[in-house]
Protein backbone atom coordinates (compact mmCIF):
# COMPACT_ATOMS: atom_id res chain seq x y z
CA UNK A 1 0.00 0.00 0.00
CA UNK A 2 1.11 3.54 -0.80
CA UNK A 3 2.10 5.71 2.40
CA UNK A 4 -0.91 8.20 1.53
CA UNK A 5 -3.55 5.63 2.19
CA UNK A 6 -1.87 3.88 4.74
CA UNK A 7 -1.83 7.37 6.39
CA UNK A 8 -5.25 7.86 5.91
CA UNK A 9 -6.55 4.49 6.70
CA UNK A 10 -4.61 5.03 10.00
CA UNK A 11 -6.22 8.69 10.72
CA UNK A 12 -9.45 7.29 9.99
CA UNK A 13 -9.31 4.22 12.16
CA UNK A 14 -7.45 6.16 15.01
CA UNK A 15 -10.16 8.76 14.56
CA UNK A 16 -12.94 6.10 14.64
CA UNK A 17 -11.56 5.13 18.11
CA UNK A 18 -10.82 8.40 20.57
CA UNK A 19 -12.38 10.72 17.72
CA UNK A 20 -15.47 11.02 20.35
CA UNK A 21 -13.06 11.63 23.16
CA UNK A 22 -11.47 14.07 20.63
CA UNK A 23 -14.40 16.22 20.51
CA UNK A 24 -15.23 15.70 24.48
CA UNK A 25 -11.70 17.57 25.04
CA UNK A 26 -11.61 20.04 22.15
CA UNK A 27 -15.56 21.05 23.28
CA UNK A 28 -14.52 20.55 27.30
CA UNK A 29 -11.60 23.02 26.88
CA UNK A 30 -13.42 25.48 24.55
CA UNK A 31 -15.98 25.80 28.06
CA UNK A 32 -13.16 26.10 30.14
CA UNK A 33 -11.30 28.86 28.41
CA UNK A 34 -14.12 30.69 26.87
CA UNK A 35 -15.80 31.24 30.62
CA UNK A 36 -14.19 33.67 32.36
CA UNK A 37 -12.69 31.82 35.44
CA UNK A 38 -13.24 34.72 37.87
CA UNK A 39 -17.00 34.28 37.36
CA UNK A 40 -16.44 30.08 37.66
CA UNK A 41 -15.57 30.94 41.11
CA UNK A 42 -18.07 32.87 41.73
CA UNK A 43 -16.14 35.91 42.67
CA UNK A 44 -19.31 38.21 41.55
CA UNK A 45 -21.80 36.61 43.76
CA UNK A 46 -20.27 37.43 46.88
CA UNK A 47 -19.41 40.43 49.01
CA UNK A 48 -18.64 41.24 52.66
CA UNK A 49 -15.47 38.88 52.57
CA UNK A 50 -13.57 41.15 54.63
CA UNK A 51 -15.49 43.07 57.31
CA UNK A 52 -13.87 46.01 59.74
CA UNK A 53 -13.09 45.13 63.22
CA UNK A 54 -14.63 47.25 65.58
CA UNK A 55 -13.91 46.09 69.44
CA UNK A 56 -16.82 46.72 71.83
CA UNK A 57 -16.22 48.79 74.91
CA UNK A 58 -15.57 46.05 77.06
CA UNK A 59 -13.79 42.99 74.60
CA UNK A 60 -13.12 39.83 76.25
CA UNK A 61 -8.91 40.05 76.83
CA UNK A 62 -6.92 37.56 75.25
CA UNK A 63 -5.41 36.79 79.01
CA UNK A 64 -9.11 35.88 79.85
CA UNK A 65 -9.18 33.18 77.08
CA UNK A 66 -5.65 32.02 77.64
CA UNK A 67 -6.65 31.21 81.40
CA UNK A 68 -10.13 29.49 80.29
CA UNK A 69 -9.28 27.35 77.33
CA UNK A 70 -5.89 24.54 77.09
CA UNK A 71 -4.28 23.63 73.81
CA UNK A 72 -4.37 26.73 72.39
CA UNK A 73 -2.48 27.00 68.82
CA UNK A 74 -3.84 30.42 67.40
CA UNK A 75 -6.58 32.97 67.89
CA UNK A 76 -8.70 35.13 65.60
CA UNK A 77 -9.74 37.88 66.37
CA UNK A 78 -12.27 39.06 63.33
CA UNK A 79 -16.10 40.26 62.46
CA UNK A 80 -19.05 38.38 61.30
CA UNK A 81 -20.71 40.35 58.29
CA UNK A 82 -24.26 40.38 59.28
CA UNK A 83 -24.56 42.45 62.62
CA UNK A 84 -20.68 43.21 62.56
CA UNK A 85 -20.26 41.36 65.74
CA UNK A 86 -16.61 40.78 67.33
CA UNK A 87 -16.00 37.83 67.45
CA UNK A 88 -12.67 35.27 68.70
CA UNK A 89 -12.27 32.22 66.80
CA UNK A 90 -10.22 29.89 68.97
CA UNK A 91 -8.38 26.57 66.93
CA UNK A 92 -6.93 23.80 69.68
CA UNK A 93 -5.94 20.47 68.80
CA UNK A 94 -9.94 19.20 69.12
CA UNK A 95 -11.32 21.98 66.23
CA UNK A 96 -12.62 25.77 66.10
CA UNK A 97 -14.73 27.29 68.87
CA UNK A 98 -16.04 30.79 68.05
CA UNK A 99 -16.55 33.09 71.36
CA UNK A 100 -18.54 36.35 71.60
CA UNK A 101 -15.60 39.26 71.83
CA UNK A 102 -17.95 41.17 73.92
CA UNK A 103 -19.71 38.82 76.21
CA UNK A 104 -17.42 35.85 76.14
CA UNK A 105 -20.23 33.38 75.03
CA UNK A 106 -19.32 30.09 72.96
CA UNK A 107 -21.78 30.57 69.85
CA UNK A 108 -20.46 28.26 67.82
CA UNK A 109 -21.96 26.06 66.63
CA UNK A 110 -24.12 28.54 64.97
CA UNK A 111 -27.93 28.07 64.68
CA UNK A 112 -29.61 27.56 60.95
CA UNK A 113 -31.34 30.86 61.44
CA UNK A 114 -27.70 32.86 62.10
CA UNK A 115 -26.47 31.02 59.17
CA UNK A 116 -28.97 32.20 56.81
CA UNK A 117 -28.02 35.67 58.13
CA UNK A 118 -24.75 35.03 57.25
CA UNK A 119 -25.44 33.50 54.00
CA UNK A 120 -27.78 37.20 53.05
CA UNK A 121 -24.55 38.98 53.89
CA UNK A 122 -22.34 37.40 52.14
CA UNK A 123 -24.68 36.75 48.72
CA UNK A 124 -24.52 39.52 46.58
CA UNK A 125 -27.13 38.22 43.94
CA UNK A 126 -30.46 39.17 43.44
CA UNK A 127 -32.41 36.46 45.34
CA UNK A 128 -33.58 34.62 48.19
CA UNK A 129 -32.24 32.10 50.37
CA UNK A 130 -34.38 28.82 49.60
CA UNK A 131 -33.41 26.39 52.32
CA UNK A 132 -30.89 25.66 54.52
CA UNK A 133 -29.24 21.66 55.51
CA UNK A 134 -26.57 20.90 57.60
CA UNK A 135 -23.73 18.58 56.00
CA UNK A 136 -22.36 16.73 59.92
CA UNK A 137 -20.21 13.69 58.35
CA UNK A 138 -18.59 13.21 55.05
CA UNK A 139 -21.08 10.85 53.72
CA UNK A 140 -23.57 13.58 53.62
CA UNK A 141 -21.05 15.67 51.53
CA UNK A 142 -21.67 16.13 48.07
CA UNK A 143 -19.68 15.55 45.51
CA UNK A 144 -18.84 19.74 44.66
CA UNK A 145 -17.18 19.92 48.09
CA UNK A 146 -15.30 16.96 48.24
CA UNK A 147 -12.61 18.65 49.74
CA UNK A 148 -13.74 21.00 52.83
CA UNK A 149 -14.07 19.40 55.53
CA UNK A 150 -17.78 19.01 57.82
CA UNK A 151 -19.43 19.91 59.67
CA UNK A 152 -20.61 22.01 56.67
CA UNK A 153 -23.89 24.50 56.26
CA UNK A 154 -25.21 24.72 52.76
CA UNK A 155 -27.14 27.86 51.53
CA UNK A 156 -29.46 27.51 48.48
CA UNK A 157 -30.51 30.86 46.85
CA UNK A 158 -33.77 30.79 44.35
CA UNK A 159 -31.65 32.52 41.71
CA UNK A 160 -31.57 31.33 37.94
CA UNK A 161 -27.55 30.70 38.61
CA UNK A 162 -28.97 28.24 41.25
CA UNK A 163 -26.20 29.63 43.66
CA UNK A 164 -25.18 27.53 46.59
CA UNK A 165 -23.56 28.85 49.02
CA UNK A 166 -21.22 26.48 51.68
CA UNK A 167 -20.64 28.00 55.63
CA UNK A 168 -18.45 27.01 58.75
CA UNK A 169 -21.01 26.62 61.50
CA UNK A 170 -17.57 26.65 63.77
CA UNK A 171 -17.04 29.93 62.02
CA UNK A 172 -19.19 31.49 60.07
CA UNK A 173 -17.44 32.17 57.27
CA UNK A 174 -18.21 31.41 53.55
CA UNK A 175 -16.37 28.25 52.54
CA UNK A 176 -17.26 28.15 49.30
CA UNK A 177 -19.55 28.98 46.53
CA UNK A 178 -21.39 26.82 43.61
CA UNK A 179 -23.29 27.49 41.09
CA UNK A 180 -25.08 26.66 37.54
CA UNK A 181 -21.81 27.63 35.48
CA UNK A 182 -19.20 26.11 38.06
CA UNK A 183 -21.34 22.64 38.21
CA UNK A 184 -21.44 22.28 34.30
CA UNK A 185 -17.21 23.50 34.45
CA UNK A 186 -16.50 20.59 37.22
CA UNK A 187 -18.96 18.37 34.51
CA UNK A 188 -16.72 18.84 31.64
CA UNK A 189 -13.56 18.78 34.17
CA UNK A 190 -14.63 14.78 34.56
CA UNK A 191 -14.75 14.76 31.21
CA UNK A 192 -11.68 16.62 30.17
CA UNK A 193 -9.61 14.37 32.56
CA UNK A 194 -11.81 11.14 32.25
CA UNK A 195 -11.86 10.83 36.14
CA UNK A 196 -16.16 10.05 36.23
CA UNK A 197 -15.97 9.29 39.63
CA UNK A 198 -14.14 11.89 41.66
CA UNK A 199 -13.66 13.88 39.04
CA UNK A 200 -9.54 14.89 40.12
CA UNK A 201 -7.25 12.01 39.73
CA UNK A 202 -5.64 13.38 36.58
CA UNK A 203 -3.11 10.37 36.63
CA UNK A 204 -5.53 7.73 35.88
CA UNK A 205 -4.55 4.85 33.08
CA UNK A 206 -7.63 5.80 31.27
CA UNK A 207 -6.76 9.01 30.64
CA UNK A 208 -2.98 7.78 29.54
CA UNK A 209 -4.38 5.70 26.97
CA UNK A 210 -6.45 7.78 25.58
CA UNK A 211 -3.93 10.61 25.51
CA UNK A 212 -1.77 8.35 23.82
CA UNK A 213 -4.49 7.13 21.33
CA UNK A 214 -5.06 10.60 20.65
CA UNK A 215 -1.54 11.88 20.38
CA UNK A 216 -1.10 8.50 17.45
CA UNK A 217 -4.55 10.10 15.68
CA UNK A 218 -3.47 13.95 15.49
CA UNK A 219 0.17 12.71 14.18
CA UNK A 220 -1.71 10.19 11.38
CA UNK A 221 -3.34 13.53 9.99
CA UNK A 222 -0.40 15.29 10.06
CA UNK A 223 1.36 12.60 8.10
CA UNK A 224 -1.87 12.47 5.97
CA UNK A 225 -1.76 16.25 5.77
CA UNK A 226 1.73 15.73 3.23
CA UNK A 227 -0.15 13.72 0.71
CA UNK A 228 -3.99 15.16 1.09
CA UNK A 229 -2.82 18.89 -0.05
CA UNK A 230 -0.88 17.20 -2.67
CA UNK A 231 2.71 18.22 -2.28
CA UNK A 232 4.16 14.57 -3.16
CA UNK A 233 1.74 15.06 -6.23
CA UNK A 234 3.13 18.04 -7.66
CA UNK A 235 6.30 17.15 -7.46
CA UNK A 236 5.83 13.64 -9.50
CA UNK A 237 3.83 15.51 -12.53
CA UNK A 238 6.81 17.78 -12.24
CA UNK A 239 9.49 14.95 -12.66
CA UNK A 240 7.73 13.19 -15.68
CA UNK A 241 9.10 14.54 -19.05
CA UNK B 1 -22.45 19.02 4.50
CA UNK B 2 -21.09 16.89 1.56
CA UNK B 3 -17.68 14.84 2.30
CA UNK B 4 -16.06 16.80 0.20
CA UNK B 5 -16.64 19.82 1.85
CA UNK B 6 -16.27 18.54 5.12
CA UNK B 7 -12.90 17.05 3.96
CA UNK B 8 -11.63 20.46 2.41
CA UNK B 9 -12.75 22.09 6.10
CA UNK B 10 -10.88 19.40 8.03
CA UNK B 11 -7.84 19.48 5.99
CA UNK B 12 -7.49 23.64 6.20
CA UNK B 13 -8.50 23.59 10.08
CA UNK B 14 -6.40 21.06 10.33
CA UNK B 15 -3.63 23.12 8.71
CA UNK B 16 -4.01 25.91 10.98
CA UNK B 17 -4.10 24.76 14.40
CA UNK B 18 -2.76 21.54 13.78
CA UNK B 19 0.28 22.35 16.00
CA UNK B 20 -1.06 23.50 18.55
CA UNK B 21 -3.40 20.33 19.04
CA UNK B 22 -0.70 18.17 18.93
CA UNK B 23 1.11 20.25 21.72
CA UNK B 24 -2.28 20.02 23.58
CA UNK B 25 -2.36 15.96 23.29
CA UNK B 26 1.29 16.22 24.35
CA UNK B 27 1.23 18.24 27.40
CA UNK B 28 -1.98 16.29 28.28
CA UNK B 29 -0.18 13.41 28.30
CA UNK B 30 2.38 14.90 30.34
CA UNK B 31 0.18 15.75 32.69
CA UNK B 32 -1.38 12.15 33.06
CA UNK B 33 2.18 10.75 33.49
CA UNK B 34 3.65 12.92 35.74
CA UNK B 35 2.42 12.54 39.69
CA UNK B 36 -0.18 14.72 40.77
CA UNK B 37 1.25 14.71 44.40
CA UNK B 38 5.00 15.28 43.41
CA UNK B 39 3.94 17.98 41.06
CA UNK B 40 2.47 19.93 44.09
CA UNK B 41 5.27 19.43 46.08
CA UNK B 42 2.86 18.02 48.47
CA UNK B 43 6.41 15.30 49.96
CA UNK B 44 8.66 18.65 49.61
CA UNK B 45 6.95 20.31 52.61
CA UNK B 46 4.63 20.54 55.64
CA UNK B 47 3.65 22.54 58.54
CA UNK B 48 5.83 22.15 61.71
CA UNK B 49 4.49 20.63 64.81
CA UNK B 50 2.02 23.03 66.19
CA UNK B 51 2.65 24.79 69.64
CA UNK B 52 0.28 25.47 72.13
CA UNK B 53 -0.22 28.71 73.80
CA UNK B 54 0.23 28.85 77.49
CA UNK B 55 -1.99 30.31 80.12
CA UNK B 56 1.14 32.54 81.68
CA UNK B 57 2.05 33.26 78.49
CA UNK B 58 2.54 37.55 78.50
CA UNK B 59 0.56 38.89 75.23
CA UNK B 60 -0.13 42.33 74.81
CA UNK B 61 -4.02 42.85 74.21
CA UNK B 62 -5.74 43.27 70.47
CA UNK B 63 -6.87 46.72 71.63
CA UNK B 64 -3.79 47.92 72.49
CA UNK B 65 -2.53 46.31 68.58
CA UNK B 66 -5.58 47.25 66.75
CA UNK B 67 -5.31 51.55 68.16
CA UNK B 68 -2.17 51.53 66.10
CA UNK B 69 -4.23 51.33 63.09
CA UNK B 70 -6.67 53.44 61.34
CA UNK B 71 -10.60 53.03 62.89
CA UNK B 72 -11.94 51.34 59.82
CA UNK B 73 -7.97 49.66 58.95
CA UNK B 74 -7.78 46.47 60.44
CA UNK B 75 -10.02 42.77 59.26
CA UNK B 76 -8.34 40.43 61.08
CA UNK B 77 -5.85 39.89 63.74
CA UNK B 78 -4.92 36.53 64.12
CA UNK B 79 -2.26 35.41 67.10
CA UNK B 80 0.10 32.43 66.13
CA UNK B 81 3.43 31.22 66.67
CA UNK B 82 6.12 32.15 63.83
CA UNK B 83 9.56 30.70 64.19
CA UNK B 84 10.08 30.16 67.65
CA UNK B 85 7.91 32.95 69.34
CA UNK B 86 4.11 34.31 69.49
CA UNK B 87 2.89 36.72 66.56
CA UNK B 88 -0.04 38.72 65.47
CA UNK B 89 -0.32 38.99 61.86
CA UNK B 90 -2.71 42.06 61.06
CA UNK B 91 -4.85 42.20 58.17
CA UNK B 92 -5.84 45.69 57.18
CA UNK B 93 -6.56 47.66 54.07
CA UNK B 94 -2.88 48.36 53.60
CA UNK B 95 -1.98 44.83 53.45
CA UNK B 96 -0.46 42.29 56.16
CA UNK B 97 1.88 43.14 59.00
CA UNK B 98 3.45 41.03 61.57
CA UNK B 99 3.90 42.30 65.29
CA UNK B 100 5.18 40.39 68.23
CA UNK B 101 2.84 39.32 70.46
CA UNK B 102 4.78 40.46 73.22
CA UNK B 103 5.51 44.00 73.20
CA UNK B 104 3.43 44.92 69.95
CA UNK B 105 6.20 45.79 67.76
CA UNK B 106 6.43 45.45 64.17
CA UNK B 107 8.59 43.55 62.50
CA UNK B 108 9.49 42.03 59.08
CA UNK B 109 10.50 38.72 57.63
CA UNK B 110 14.05 39.00 57.55
CA UNK B 111 16.76 36.42 56.19
CA UNK B 112 16.68 34.57 59.93
CA UNK B 113 13.22 34.17 59.92
CA UNK B 114 13.22 32.90 56.48
CA UNK B 115 15.66 30.45 57.04
CA UNK B 116 14.48 29.13 60.72
CA UNK B 117 11.16 28.85 58.56
CA UNK B 118 12.60 27.22 55.60
CA UNK B 119 14.25 24.45 57.83
CA UNK B 120 11.51 23.85 60.26
CA UNK B 121 8.97 22.77 56.88
CA UNK B 122 11.36 21.09 54.48
CA UNK B 123 10.60 17.35 54.70
CA UNK B 124 13.01 16.26 51.85
CA UNK B 125 16.65 15.37 52.94
CA UNK B 126 18.54 17.96 51.13
CA UNK B 127 20.94 20.98 52.85
CA UNK B 128 19.59 24.62 52.43
CA UNK B 129 21.91 25.90 49.88
CA UNK B 130 20.69 29.57 49.26
CA UNK B 131 18.35 32.10 50.71
CA UNK B 132 17.10 34.55 48.10
CA UNK B 133 14.97 37.40 48.49
CA UNK B 134 12.45 38.29 45.58
CA UNK B 135 10.47 41.87 45.96
CA UNK B 136 8.21 40.91 42.84
CA UNK B 137 6.15 38.07 41.56
CA UNK B 138 8.12 35.43 40.38
CA UNK B 139 7.34 32.72 37.78
CA UNK B 140 7.56 30.61 40.43
CA UNK B 141 5.69 32.12 43.23
CA UNK B 142 2.61 33.72 40.90
CA UNK B 143 0.55 36.59 42.16
CA UNK B 144 2.11 36.02 45.76
CA UNK B 145 3.59 39.11 46.65
CA UNK B 146 7.30 39.92 47.65
CA UNK B 147 9.14 36.05 48.96
CA UNK B 148 11.81 34.77 50.71
CA UNK B 149 13.11 32.00 47.77
CA UNK B 150 14.90 28.70 50.26
CA UNK B 151 16.76 26.21 47.94
CA UNK B 152 17.57 23.21 48.38
CA UNK B 153 20.39 20.77 46.75
CA UNK B 154 18.17 17.33 46.67
CA UNK B 155 17.62 15.85 43.35
CA UNK B 156 14.63 18.11 42.88
CA UNK B 157 16.34 21.45 43.08
CA UNK B 158 13.40 21.98 45.76
CA UNK B 159 12.86 25.54 46.30
CA UNK B 160 10.64 26.44 49.63
CA UNK B 161 8.61 29.81 49.05
CA UNK B 162 7.43 32.05 52.49
CA UNK B 163 6.00 35.22 52.26
CA UNK B 164 7.71 37.95 52.95
CA UNK B 165 4.58 39.76 54.48
CA UNK B 166 3.68 36.76 57.49
CA UNK B 167 5.95 34.47 56.49
CA UNK B 168 2.87 32.05 55.00
CA UNK B 169 4.56 29.04 52.96
CA UNK B 170 3.75 29.85 49.34
CA UNK B 171 4.78 27.20 47.28
CA UNK B 172 6.81 24.15 47.83
CA UNK B 173 8.42 23.95 44.24
CA UNK B 174 10.28 20.90 42.86
CA UNK B 175 11.80 19.67 39.06
CA UNK B 176 8.13 17.93 38.64
CA UNK B 177 6.64 20.86 39.05
CA UNK B 178 8.79 23.00 36.66
CA UNK B 179 8.38 20.34 34.07
CA UNK B 180 4.70 20.58 34.77
CA UNK B 181 4.41 24.20 34.46
CA UNK B 182 6.53 24.56 30.98
CA UNK B 183 4.03 22.04 29.53
CA UNK B 184 1.31 23.90 31.31
CA UNK B 185 2.12 27.04 29.49
CA UNK B 186 1.86 25.01 26.35
CA UNK B 187 -1.47 24.37 26.89
CA UNK B 188 -2.92 27.28 28.56
CA UNK B 189 -1.20 29.06 25.67
CA UNK B 190 -0.66 32.08 28.28
CA UNK B 191 3.80 32.19 27.11
CA UNK B 192 3.63 35.49 29.76
CA UNK B 193 1.98 34.15 33.17
CA UNK B 194 1.19 30.76 32.11
CA UNK B 195 -2.16 30.69 34.38
CA UNK B 196 -4.92 32.80 32.46
CA UNK B 197 -6.24 30.36 30.29
CA UNK B 198 -9.14 32.79 29.39
CA UNK B 199 -6.59 34.87 26.78
CA UNK B 200 -7.49 36.07 23.56
CA UNK B 201 -5.30 33.49 21.85
CA UNK B 202 -6.40 30.35 23.22
CA UNK B 203 -10.33 31.17 22.75
CA UNK B 204 -9.78 31.74 19.22
CA UNK B 205 -7.11 28.25 18.25
CA UNK B 206 -10.24 26.33 21.16
CA UNK B 207 -12.60 27.76 18.26
CA UNK B 208 -11.05 26.72 14.92
CA UNK B 209 -10.08 23.84 16.82
CA UNK B 210 -13.83 22.85 17.49
CA UNK B 211 -14.28 23.00 14.06
CA UNK B 212 -11.71 20.64 13.55
CA UNK B 213 -13.24 18.08 15.74
CA UNK B 214 -17.41 18.74 14.69
CA UNK B 215 -15.99 17.71 11.33
CA UNK B 216 -13.82 15.13 11.89
CA UNK B 217 -16.62 14.07 14.35
CA UNK B 218 -19.07 14.33 10.89
CA UNK B 219 -16.49 12.85 8.50
CA UNK B 220 -16.37 9.84 10.41
CA UNK B 221 -19.86 9.44 10.45
CA UNK B 222 -20.48 9.58 6.92
CA UNK B 223 -17.22 7.61 5.81
CA UNK B 224 -18.10 4.76 8.41
CA UNK B 225 -22.20 4.98 8.48
CA UNK B 226 -23.08 5.88 4.86
CA UNK B 227 -20.94 3.91 2.44
CA UNK B 228 -23.17 0.73 1.95
CA UNK B 229 -26.03 3.07 1.04
CA UNK B 230 -23.53 4.99 -1.42
CA UNK B 231 -22.50 1.00 -2.99
CA UNK B 232 -22.81 0.67 -6.51
CA UNK B 233 -26.11 -1.38 -7.07
CA UNK B 234 -24.62 -3.88 -9.01
CA UNK B 235 -21.78 -4.23 -5.60
CA UNK B 236 -25.08 -4.67 -3.23
CA UNK B 237 -25.96 -7.66 -5.23
CA UNK B 238 -22.94 -9.43 -5.15
CA UNK B 239 -22.89 -9.04 -1.51
CA UNK B 240 -25.76 -10.41 -0.62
Amino acid sequence: MKPGRISRAAHKWLGLVVGLQLLVWIASGFYMVAVDLDFIHGDSLVRNLDTVVQLPPQTVSIEALQRQWTGIREIRLRALPDDGAAVYEIVTHAGIELIDAAAGRRISPLPQPRVIALARAYYAGGGEPRRALLIATEAERPLEVQNRPPPLWRVDFDDWLETTLYLSPDTGRLVTRRHRFWRWFDFLWALHIMDYRNRTDVNNGLLVGASILGLAAISAGFWLTWYSFGFFRRRATKAAP
Amino acid sequence: MKIPTLRALHKWTGLIVGVQLLLWTVSGLVFALLDHDRVAGAELAAAPAAATLGADEPLVEPAAVLAGYGEDAVRELGLRRLGGRWVYRVAYEGGVELRDARDGSAFAVDQALARGLALSHYRGDGRLSHIRYHAAPTLETRGAGASWQAEFDDPQSTSLYFSAQDGALIAARGDSWRLFDVFWMLHTMDYAGRDDFNNPVVILVAFVALWIGLTGTLLLIRVFWRRPAAMPLSEQGRQS
